[in-house]
């Protein structure tokens, strides 16, 4: 018998929608994390409330790593179905742990006849602590640590901290929890399972996704407006800073439709505060419009746009990086757009920050695209990284009396003109979507007009120059460079790392500003590299066209994916090792 | 603060006897009338003749995208409440391309004012046919009449719980000026629908047109009976009133309610653009992720 993998541990539970298996994924991630394991998690759900098929994939251990994998060691399948389909992602004697006497399994049925199949009597424990069949996900859970030997109270003492409002909820719960534990434990007794978790000591850590962290980032950078519709993936951003506005004094909107989402944010941000609003793709094509009168007033404003699967209604639930085009031409006409890609929580809270710090200096508007994926997938941090100095660029404060400053006043060097905001003496301006002169009133003669956007566009250059530069991670010479943007570089660093254990040398070009574009460095990385793959959740190839737009570098070998899910490392892995693309 | 001092370097581009005119006037005496500090005064103008109104009125102006004036608008008085919040813009503006903002707006009861110049025709894009215009109305894009019924703007937004409802006619100075007065001290959304004669485009509704169907409606009796504002069945009645033998003019409805921003914790500490930012910290928020 081999010895049990102590503290590596891929756990799936699946089930039908509405039976709670995200909060129980949640919960059982805080339990890893809280036993000092670092933590990654990866969810699946279908667009609707009741029904369909979730599954949340934890993935624990005691040295940190960036991915979710595909390989699972325990599935808790909470419903037939649930064991069918994720029987072959299953590794060696892995286990099921399953309601017994709700179905029935056999390795016949299952095509694997190494697993272990837990079948725990979860309908008569149900009805034993006389509760209902909410309580399945606790059993469940308890029979996961009861075959893997981990330390029953880290759950216990979750469950009281998730439901401990809830006392007679929370006394079922954590009946049903030592039920499912002492049910596997008399399983293992004869034969461990594969896989233990043992506490481990390690600093806290707290367990977060990417639109929390975008929260934290915007809280600390002073964020006062929010006006949002709901809208799936971004929704979590206004639920989140919900919670948060009456202690930091934010003013939150659900607005009627996007249109009026980033029009009142500009309307706030006229009016001198830093605004928000969030969206996805469908909505983002509605503040077009908003978009492109952003950048003719010059105002400051910052999108959150959380990609899913399109196009049209397209995969509400799903993860897709379709929308880097799309958002890198929106809006009529020309102006400066910034534009940040995060990849992971810790960059989502520098780059909430950079994205005010930004929207505030060039006074134009600034997206920050996620995808599903890197919004909604949890990591561990000791800490996030260090905070950015809040920048709000020139501008007068509140009341201040301005002499006769002009709002668009011309500015040869970087286009950026001191903000002027109502309540400034002597600041009375219009700030108008027609081409206008330094004053702001109307003016469409053709030297104004030429001059005004030079000024407008000028500030480009000058948002480049201070963004932080790209990097080649790893050697020129690898035998694989990898070139991603967003949410997939946590993937690919875990890729590399099973390519690392196989002798393949590997390296990593990743993107976070797509624009401005540092279009000289880019080129100047890629004629050195070997071998550059493109790695992309779209179907055309979007930064590779990027690339090719700015630097006339044509990447030809690409892994393009738009399935709806995120890259597992293990493919991206497979793929670089047999070389083909 | 006089007349004089609310004008702009620029002029007012309207065609000469276009009803912007009166609307304009009445709109800066009821700033004067007002006291209002035309340094704490935003004016926010859609697209469309009436919508260039921020470039000449010499308080601050936003001068945005069609349609879009309430959003815009709510968004400058949240992020500063202190501010007196004016929006203005054309009956396409506002009742094509807003409305889903405006009845939004109505029911949220943003402490704002919104003033819509209803020309029942669209004039800067020279002529065509208006969500207001009258059935049959003939135009370059319903040159066979119009065969839909117009917005009725006044039904609509007091069904859409706005808490003040009124309309007045840009020939009569003083109504207009009373009117907009009213509506600015009004604590909530105010909506105030202004006929408005298109001299260019609209040969059917002139001056005359008007002259001879508008009546006022008011508390006293006006020869029509007494209008009382607080009852909203009597002012659905006055709203669907429109017809040769009459179009009302006045305060149709009003109430009290708690406004969005008055009624909003957040705000409570004094206008969110005077917030502290050096101050912002996540420090308790980020402890609950542990």
């Amino acid at each position: 018998m081999v010895n049990p993998e102590v503290n590596r541990l891929s756990l799936k539970i699946a089930g039908p929608a509405g039976e709670g298996i995200m909060s129980a994924g949640h919960v059982f991630a805080k339990c890893c994390s809280r036993g000092g394991l670092y933590v990654v998690t990866e969810n699946e759900r279908p667009s609707l409330i009741r029904g369909g098929h979730n599954q949340f994939m934890i993935r624990a251990e005691a040295e940190p790593i960036n991915s979710h994998i595909n390989l699972v060691n325990v599935l808790l399948a909470l419903d037939k179905q649930s064991a069918l389909m994720h029987a072959s992602e299953l590794s060696y004697k892995g286990a099921i742990i399953y309601d017994k006497e709700d179905f029935e399994l056999t390795p016949d049925m299952l095509g694997r006849h190494d697993l272990r199949l837990i079948g725990v009597p979860m309908r008569t424990i149900i009805k034993d602590i006389g509760a209902g069949k909410i309580v399945e996900n606790a059993i469940a859970m308890g029979a996961a640590f009861g075959l893997l030997g981990y330390d029953l109270d880290i759950l216990l003492k979750i469950l009281k901290e998730e439901y401990g409002k809830h006392p007679e909820a929370l006394a079922a719960d954590i009946k049903a929890a030592q039920a499912g534990y002492a049910a596997a434990r008399e399983c293992t007794m004869q034969e461990p399972f594969t896989n233990t978790l043992k506490k481990v000591k390690a600093p806290k850590r707290m367990l977060i996704n990417g639109l929390q962290a975008f929260n934290l980032g915007a809280l600390k950078a002073g964020v006062s407006f929010l006006s949002q519709y709901p809208m799936t993936p971004s929704s979590g951003v206004i639920a989140g800073l919900a919670k948060a506005a009456e202690a930091h004094h934010i003013a939150i909107v659900q607005t009627e439709d996007e249109i009026s989402s980033l029009n009142m944010a500009l309307g706030a941000s006229y009016a001198g505060v830093r605004a928000l609003t969030a969206t996805s793709g469908g909505g983002y094509a509605l503040m077009n419009e908003a978009l492109s009168l952003a950048g003719v007033t010059e105002t400051g404003v910052v999108i959150c746009l959380v990609s899913r699967g399109n196009p049209g209604t397209g995969l509400p639930t799903r993860t897709e990086q379709s929308d880097l085009m799309f958002v890198l031409n929106a809006g009529h006409g020309e102006f400066p757009h910034i534009v940040i890609a995060p990849s992971d929580p810790a960059s989502a809270y520098v780059e909430a920050q950079r994205a005010f710090n930004l929207a505030d200096k060039y006074q134009t508007p600034v997206t920050v695209l996620f995808d599903r994926h890197n919004a909604e997938t949890y990591h561990t941090y000791e800490a996030l990284p260090a905070d950015l100095p809040i920048e709000r660029g020139e501008r007068f404060m509140v009341d201040e009396d301005v002499h006769g400053a002009r709002r668009y006043e011309w500015n040869d060097n970087n286009g950026v003109s001191k903000v002027v905001i109502p309540s400034n003496k002597n600041g009375r301006f219009v700030a108008s979507g027609n081409e206008h002169d330094p004053t702001g009133l109307m003016n469409d003669e053709r030297e104004t007009r030429t001059r005004m956007m030079q000024k407008r566009m000028r500030k480009l250059g000058a948002a480049r120059a201070e963004l932080p530069g790209p990097v080649l991670d790893g050697e020129e010479d690898a035998d694989v460079t990898f070139v991603s943007w967003g949410s997939t570089l946590p993937i690919i660093k875990d890729a590399r790392k099973f390519l690392e254990e196989k002798n393949i040398s590997s390296s990593h070009l990743h993107l976070t500003y797509m624009n401005p574009f540092h279009g000289e460095e880019v080129a100047a990385i890629l004629r050195k590299v070997k071998n550059p793959v493109l790695i992309e959740n779209n179907a055309t190839g979007q930064l590779g066209q990027l690339i090719r737009m700015h630097t006339g570098i044509n990447i030809d070998r690409r892994m393009l994916q738009f399935d709806g899910w995120p890259f597992a490392p293990e493919e991206i892995a497979h793929r670089a090792e047999v070389g083909r693309w | 603060m006089t007349l004089q001092e609310l004008n702009t370097q620029a002029r007012p581009t309207w065609c000469p006897g276009c009803g912007n005119f009166g609307i304009w006037n009445g709109v800066k005496r009821a700033l004067v009338a007002l006291n209002a500090d035309p340094t704490t005064t935003v004016f926010i103008g859609g697209v469309g003749c009436s919508g260039k109104i921020p470039h000449w009125i010499n308080t601050f102006g936003f001068h945005g995208l069609h349609g879009r004036t309430l959003p815009v608008a709510t968004g400058i008085k949240l992020a500063n409440h202190k501010l007196t919040v004016v929006a203005e813009g054309g009956d396409g503006d506002g009742y094509d391309e807003g409305m889903n903002h405006l009845i939004h707006a109505c029911r949220r009861n943003i402490n704002i004012t919104y003033i819509v110049h209803n020309n029942q025709v669209f004039g800067l894009t020279k002529g065509q046919t208006s969500p207001t215009a009258d059935p049959g109305f003939v135009s370059s894009t319903s040159p066979w009449g119009s065969r839909e019924l117009p917005i009725n703007p006044l039904a609509l937004t007091i069904a859409a719980h706005a808490t003040f409802v009124a309309r007045t006619y840009a020939a009569d100075l003083e109504h207009v000026t009373k009117i907009i007065t009213e509506a600015v001290k009004h604590e909530g959304f105010a909506i105030v629908d202004i006929l408005q004669p298109c001299v260019t485009f609209n040969h059917t509704n002139t001056y005359d047109w008007y002259n001879s169907r508008v009546y006022k409606i008011g508390p006293e009796e006006t020869g029509r009976g007494k209008h009382d504002a607080t009852d909203k069945l009597a002012a659905m009645k006055r709203a669907e009133e429109w017809s040769d033998k009459g179009i009302p003019i006045g305060i149709f409805y009003q109430e009290k309610r708690t406004s969005f921003d008055g009624g909003m914790p957040q705000l409570k500490k004094g206008p969110l653009v005077e917030k502290d930012l050096s101050k912002c910290d996540n420090k308790k928020d980020k402890e609950k992720l542990f």
